[in-house]
């Protein structure tokens, strides 16, 4: 009896679910159920899964398989996949994405003999295909099994019909060993046929570090000069954080729109990066080679970034030439005009202004007198500054304005909001940080001097300052030693370093007093010296930032010294 | 006294005064520098003070008394040193007792030899970087010294790459027209005949036998790289002609193979040599065929056997170290297939996954001898040619901790075991 009524309800539903399809597939086609499905995927995933699953069943097979195990991974279900793709494999055996979706499922479900069964059974459905093994060794690569990959593709590259179908995989196998050569090599061959492999490269050979980068730059760099290769070596440079090597990557290719188009990329990777000293390089070669003044003022604009005013300077001044008056004005102008001010052509900057004050808005003007104003204020010129600087009103040049009055205390109210990136005030703040001084004429006096580039004038004003600013004593000292040492005046900076040593053996300048010492010993030739002041700055500040340093100065020290 | 001599010598003696007898030398990641660890405690024991080293407990750390010298040493190569009083040491060694831990007390400074040409670039063998880097004296022995009997005054013996089979490690095949090279085979051929050698198989082999007998009479031997396999070879292939005709003009006996006596051998027995003298392998021994592409093995990872410090004290020294697992590298032998292993050969560490052993140690005679695979653990692929590796990189390398645990293991023997 309770057989019979089962058979009833289900030839009852039978009847309702029949005509029910025949009315769906008449109107939808296997396609629009996927698309619905792909509509519900993220907001009603179960809704989307028994959609996908209709389709399966119809002519659109792969992408509902790809969309099952896609819902089923999110949903936590992804083992009701296996009967499918059973199924389907019965269909299309030697179907690549079928077998695909089978090896990623019973990975993330780590049914791992399954797992080598299903690609066994690929690889006899499809002999002579690379997919099984290419597939199957990038799982076993993305489980961190770079031994099991190696030999999987060991064996595929005597079974398939092409080896070199599997470069980028051995390159991939390679790298994961940390097999750097081989790596190296085996990149500059995938990339011979697959140069659209250039990130995937530069990801897997970025983590050579020590000795091994220098075969992979071997490889890489290898004649014939080849473009994707050393755009490759170049973008590692820049990840190992040598801007100049990364330009030179790139001598002896030809150039072409192709290379051009390279330069451009590292052009804009190394300024994402920070990295002017190299970007300034590409962007100039780029002008040179395009003669787009765009490119002109780019290559200027890192070079003033990179310290290089001299070579801004005749950039902007090029592509001042290429551009319209307007554009020049807006764009060439600030940029020769900041170049100006960074070489200290304070003069040249304000003639540079007053030619072109009649063809620009004020809104212009405003910003072009602000450069100029950094131009006074560079070369200490504070009488021509100081009406720029109380109109503009900007902490950072009030601060330095008034470091040079020697007005401390106003300077350091002005750096309470000021930029703590501004490179010329970092000497007055760490300065102003250690003495509570209201004035000091002799100060004001020394950073003038520094300003104006008169190194006699601020030795003298530093060592006179040194009496008066009290616990700031032994940086101001410090300040007038490395002057000293700079101009390799050992005789004269010995005595300041020693007394920086000797009497503020608790400042933080003790250090670096030490191992100045101890190099101006190791120039004369005396070992012991520069052995007993490492020696005593290890022992005395063992928590020092200059300790590793000086722990390799003293190797060498006792090498010269013939102690081991 | 100027002011900052004052400073500097109360910085001195400061520390002491705070109550410390003792200076634990923590070698677990709280070292900043674990190789120079092993520096200052072989200093100290060159002082003839007394050290013990606490198998097991923090990464294997060092026990020495606190006194000037050593703490301005440790001060000076950066090691961590904690101070402990008398109480803080009782509690270390109750924590120990309960363990798989135990101290094991050092006593002397082991005098060390490294058997290198003198012409050999300093950065070509990983011990003598370690030992240059550790701060560890040790003397440099070649062909001429060892043929005169000179072995015995040491108490650990060093070797490296050196191919005691006489055929310039089959480098012939690679290398033959390069310089370097040329003069290799130049100043050795040379040498073998200032000391009245027929060929360079024949010296190397001499040389082998002195150490051999070496090993036999007391001698501690630690070779790593293409060392350990060709004086397997040597040795057990004393009386056989197992060298191709490139280095002594005759080829190899046909019967070589059956011919070897592994009776005489450290570590290995039943091995099958290379016959092809184009072929750039020596044997079956080595697992990772670096040099022959059709055989070569890929690096993986390998593993520190653990053992038990009370009951087996001298492989815990051998592996003490802050990591269990460690990166692979190659060299001119880089493993050891286990197949061919003796019965009595301790595996120290294993290839993971591999039947390979990549340290292996025994006792041989009245000496013991520890062989490593593999050429310098911070350099996996060391090429001929390649840039030296700069220790001061790799101050907390495990791989180079495994050599110098071999320096400080003699310290450890309690009698002098000279002939």
């Amino acid at each position: 009896m309770v057989v019979r009524s089962w058979i009833l309800v289900a030839g009852f539903a039978l009847a309702i679910v029949r005509p029910a399809r025949a009315q769906e597939s008449s109107s939808n086609t296997t396609d629009t159920l996927v698309l619905r499905a792909l509509d519900l995927e993220e907001s009603k995933p179960r809704d989307a899964a028994v959609l996908f699953r209709r389709a399966f069943a119809g002519e659109s097979m792969i992408p509902a398989l790809l969309g099952l195990e896609r819902v089923y991974t999110n949903l936590g279900m992804i083992d009701s996949l296996l009967p499918l793709l059973r199924s389907a494999i019965r269909t299309e055996p030697r179907n690549g994405v079928i077998r695909s979706v089978q090896l990623r499922t019973l990975t993330v479900l780590q049914k791992d003999e399954e797992l080598t069964a299903a690609f066994r059974d690929w690889v006899r459905a499809a002999p002579g295909e690379a997919a099984p093994f290419k597939e199957y060794a990038r799982i076993l690569l993305e489980s961190g099994r770079s031994q099991a990959a190696d030999s999987v593709l060991t064996v595929a590259t005597r079974m398939v019909r092409d080896p070199r179908d599997f470069s980028a995989e051995l390159a991939q196998v390679a790298s994961a060993q940390h097999m750097w050569n081989e790596a190296g090599r085996r990149w500059r061959e995938t990339l011979t046929q697959t140069p659209q492999l250039y990130q995937a490269a530069v990801f897997a050979l970025s983590q050579a570090n020590g000795v091994a980068r220098d075969s992979v730059r071997t490889h890489l760099a290898n004649d014939p000069p080849w473009l994707p290769a050393r755009r490759v070596l170049a973008s590692l440079e820049l990840i190992w954080n040598q801007p100049r090597q990364a330009w030179i990557a790139f001598s002896g290719v030809r150039t072409d729109n192709e290379t051009v188009g390279a330069w451009k990329e590292f052009a804009e990777e190394a300024d994402a990066r920070s990295m002017q000293v190299a970007s300034r390089d590409a962007w100039a070669a780029i002008y040179r080679q395009t003669h787009d003044p765009a490119m002109a003022l780019r290559a200027a604009d890192a070079a003033l970034t990179s310290g290089e005013a001299t070579s801004a300077l005749i950039l902007a001044s090029q592509a001042q030439g290429a551009l319209s008056q307007q554009l020049g004005l807006r764009d060439a102008v600030p940029v020769r005009l900041r170049a100006f001010a960074a070489l200290g052509r304070a003069d040249d900057a304000l003639r540079l202004v007053d030619s072109v004050r009649p063809k620009v808005v004020p809104i212009q003007l405003q910003m072009l007198e602000r450069e100029l104003m950094w131009a006074w204020l560079r070369v200490a010129d504070a009488a021509r500054a100081r009406p720029l600087v109380l109109r503009l009103d900007e902490d950072e040049a009030t601060a330095l304005l008034a470091i040079y009055d020697g007005d401390l205390a106003k300077a350091r109210t002005a750096l309470r909001n000021a930029d703590a990136s501004n490179l010329m005030l970092l000497q007055p703040r760490a300065l102003l940080a250690r003495t509570t001084l209201p004035t000091s004429a002799t100060l004001g006096a020394a950073f003038t001097a520094l300003a104006k580039r008169d190194t006699t004038a601020a030795l003298t004003q530093l060592m006179s300052a040194s009496t008066e600013v009290g616990d700031a004593a032994p940086l101001v000292l410090a300040m007038s030693a490395r002057l000293l040492t700079a101009r390799s005046d050992d005789a004269h900076a010995m005595p300041i370093w020693t007394r920086i040593v000797t009497d503020y053996a608790t400042s933080p300048e003790a250090p670096e007093g030490d191992l100045e010492w101890a190099r101006a010993a190791l120039r004369a030739r005396d070992g012991s010296t520069a052995i007993a002041r490492l020696e005593h700055l290890l022992l005395t500040y063992p928590a020092s930032a200059l300790a590793p340093q000086a722990r390799r100065e003293l190797e060498a020290a006792k090498r010269l010294a013939g102690t081991s | 006294m100027p002011r900052w001599k004052r400073v500097a010598f109360g910085a001195l003696l400061a520390a002491p005064t705070l109550g410390a007898q003792h200076l634990l030398v923590p070698m677990d990641d709280a070292q900043r520098n674990h190789l120079k660890a092993y520096g200052l405690t072989y200093s100290v024991l060159q002082r003839t003070e007394k050290a013990e080293w606490l198998l097991n407990y923090r990464g294997g750390a060092f026990l020495l008394l606190d006194t000037p010298p050593t703490r301005r040493r440790a001060g000076l190569d950066g090691v961590s040193v904690i101070a402990l009083n008398d109480g803080g040491l009782a509690a270390i060694r109750t924590e120990m007792s309960g363990q798989n831990m135990d101290a094991v007390p050092l006593e002397r400074a082991p005098k060390v030899a490294i058997y290198s040409p003198p012409s050999a670039n300093p950065w070509d063998d990983a011990v003598t970087i370690a030992l240059d880097y550790a701060g560890i004296p040790y003397t440099k022995v070649w062909d001429p010294e060892v043929i005169a009997g000179d072995l015995p005054k040491y108490e650990w013996l060093h070797l490296h790459h050196e191919d005691f089979t006489g055929q310039y490690n089959k480098f012939y095949i690679s290398y033959r027209g390069s310089p370097w090279f040329i003069n290799q085979v130049n100043r050795t051929v040379a040498q073998a005949r200032q000391l009245g050698f027929a060929n360079v198989p024949a010296l190397k082999k001499a040389v082998a036998e002195k150490m051999r007998q070496y090993v036999e009479n007391g001698g501690f031997l630690f070779a790593m790289c293409g060392a350990t396999e060709t004086l397997e070879l040597a040795v057990a292939g004393a009386n056989i002609d197992i060298a191709s005709s490139f280095s002594d003009g005759t080829p190899m006996d046909p019967d070589a193979d059956q011919k070897m006596d592994w009776s005489r051998a450290f570590a290995v027995q039943n091995a099958h040599l290379e016959p092809s003298p184009l072929i750039n392998s020596m044997s079956d021994i080595d697992g990772h065929q670096v040099n022959v592409p059709g055989r070569r093995r890929a690096l993986g990872t390998f593993s520190l056997f653990a053992f038990s410090a009370k009951l087996d004290p001298v492989p815990t020294m051998l592996t003490q170290d802050h990591r269990s697992v460690l990166q692979d590298y190659y060299g001119v032998t880089t493993s050891f297939t286990k197949s061919t292993l003796k019965p009595g050969t301790r595996v120290l560490a294993f290839e993971d996954g591999l039947p390979l052993a990549k340290y292996i140690h025994g006792s041989y005679g009245k000496g013991a001898w520890t062989f490593l695979g593999g050429h310098d653990p911070e350099d996996p692929q060391h090429e001929v040619g390649a840039a030296p590796t700069d220790l001061s990189l790799y101050p907390n390398s495990p791989g180079y901790r495994l050599i110098l645990n071999n320096v400080l293991f003699p310290a450890a023997q309690k009698k002098p075991r000279k002939t």
